[in-house]
């Protein structure tokens, strides 16, 4: 009896020692499970002026034609019907500037903002977020632009909205 | 880790297992040489019989295996209460000196401390109520609360921006954080002679808390505690003495 509750010990003790390799396999930790990509996100909408109620209706807009780039840098961000852009802040400075070119005619979006750094881990490296301070545009077929959420911290927000004047 | 490693991992770490088996089969020969030491064990009362110490060897070996940037080095002190209760104090040091593929350095060199208890799974009684012969071997179970209050530095961090084609350098201050963390321990431990002792353990980690949660995942390195994953497994292989003990002389 007593050799066998022994050896039942000692098997459970094995079974341990067998199980360790296991243990190891399964830590791996080198890949990053973590969200990365931070961006501003536009949606764009359109004000028609209703004669006869005399007030302006809102409504989602979606252009038939829209590009849109940053200023410096040629790389077209969005390229087609869309009412809801992702734009990149800049990591580096303080004043990201887009070019909208919508239905043949072109408008520019300067967002003031102030960078926040951080550092997430040695396998995600970091995140920039940012506090949208002021946005400004020209008016050629813009009306208007409202912050509706500063901090940008992630993408799954609506951070500013961009009013559209109705074509005539 | 290759197949080699592994077989030469193996054979070493069940050495105390075979020994003590064997020692638990010869035990009753030991125990009519030494008919003073057994009038002594029938109805003692007493409950402190010793304190061991203990190196371990393990840890460098198998931090060295994982991630040649780690290394860790690490001592016990534990009290034999009873034969059955071994409170126990370990004392280490770890370092890291990582720099990954994204080119991140992380450093960290700092002590680490554990206090916690080992249990001896024999039976110390016959079904006479008496109690048996020690002779300075036992498998065991127990537990660890690990601590370490440490520096860390990050080095080489960049903020590329691929949309605008820049980068420019992420300047992170060195930090100092308190981390916990418990253990689960399993392993045995072998009286070899005169009381100097060989035995090993197996340790599954759960890092509980740190002192600023948010800088937790910054992490890559806890001394004592190894990488930063939630569970960690942990080894030890040590050789250690033992002082004061009647389970010395039988040896």
């Amino acid at each position: 009896m007593k050799l066998l509750n022994t050896y039942s010990r000692m098997r459970k003790l094995l079974i341990l020692l067998v199980a360790l390799p296991v243990f190891w396999a399964c830590n791996n930790d080198s890949e990053c499970r973590q969200e990365r990509y931070v961006a501003m996100e536009v949606k764009l909408f359109q004000t028609k002026f209703d004669a006869e109620e005399e007030t302006y209706i809102v409504s989602n807009f979606m252009p038939d034609s829209i590009s849109v780039y940053g200023v410096g840098n040629d790389s077209i961000l969005y390229n087609g019907g869309i009412e809801k852009i992702k734009l990149p802040l800049r990591k580096t400075e303080n004043l990201s500037q887009y070019v909208f070119y919508v239905n043949g005619r072109y408008d520019t979006i300067k967002v003031l903002h102030e960078n926040i750094d951080n550092y997430l881990s040695m396998e995600c490296g970091c995140v920039v977020f940012a506090n949208i301070n002021e946005v400004t545009h020209t008016n050629n077929a813009i009306d208007s632009a409202i912050i509706r959420v500063p901090e940008v911290i992630n993408v799954s927000t609506t951070h500013v909205e961009i009013y559209y004047r109705e074509d005539k | 880790m290759s197949i080699k490693k592994i077989i030469v991992f193996c054979v070493l770490a069940m050495l105390p297992i075979f020994i003590f088996a064997n020692e638990l089969s010869g035990a009753d020969s030991i125990e009519t040489q030494k008919t003073l030491i057994k009038k002594k064990y029938k109805n003692n009362k007493q409950v402190f019989y010793g304190f061991s110490a203990h190196l371990d060897v393990a840890s460098p070996l198998v931090n060295y295996l994982i991630d040649k940037s780690m290394l860790s080095f690490e001592a016990a002190v534990d009290v034999d209460l009873m034969h059955k209760y071994f409170p126990t104090f370990e004392l280490g040091f770890g370092s890291a000196d990582k720099i990954n593929e994204n080119n991140i350095h992380y450093k960290v060199n700092a002590p680490f401390y554990r206090i916690g208890l080992n249990f001896n799974i024999l039976r110390t009684k016959n079904k006479d109520g008496e109690k048996k012969i020690f002779i300075g071997s036992y498998p065991y179970i127990g537990f660890r609360y690990g601590f370490s209050l440490f520096k860390y530095d990050l080095e080489g961090v960049v903020i590329n921006d691929d949309y605008w084609g820049v980068s420019r350098p992420m300047e992170v201050n060195p930090k100092y954080l308190y981390a916990g963390w418990a253990e689960l321990v399993a392993g045995v431990k072998v009286n070899m002679v005169k009381g100097f002792t060989m035995g090993w353990n197996i340790r599954v980690g759960l890092l509980s808390h740190t002192s600023r949660a948010s800088l937790k995942s910054q992490l890559w390195y806890i001394p004592g505690f190894g990488k930063n994953n939630t569970v960690n497994v942990m080894f030890n292989y040590t050789f250690g003495y033992t002082f004061n003990y009647d389970s010395n002389k039988i040896k």
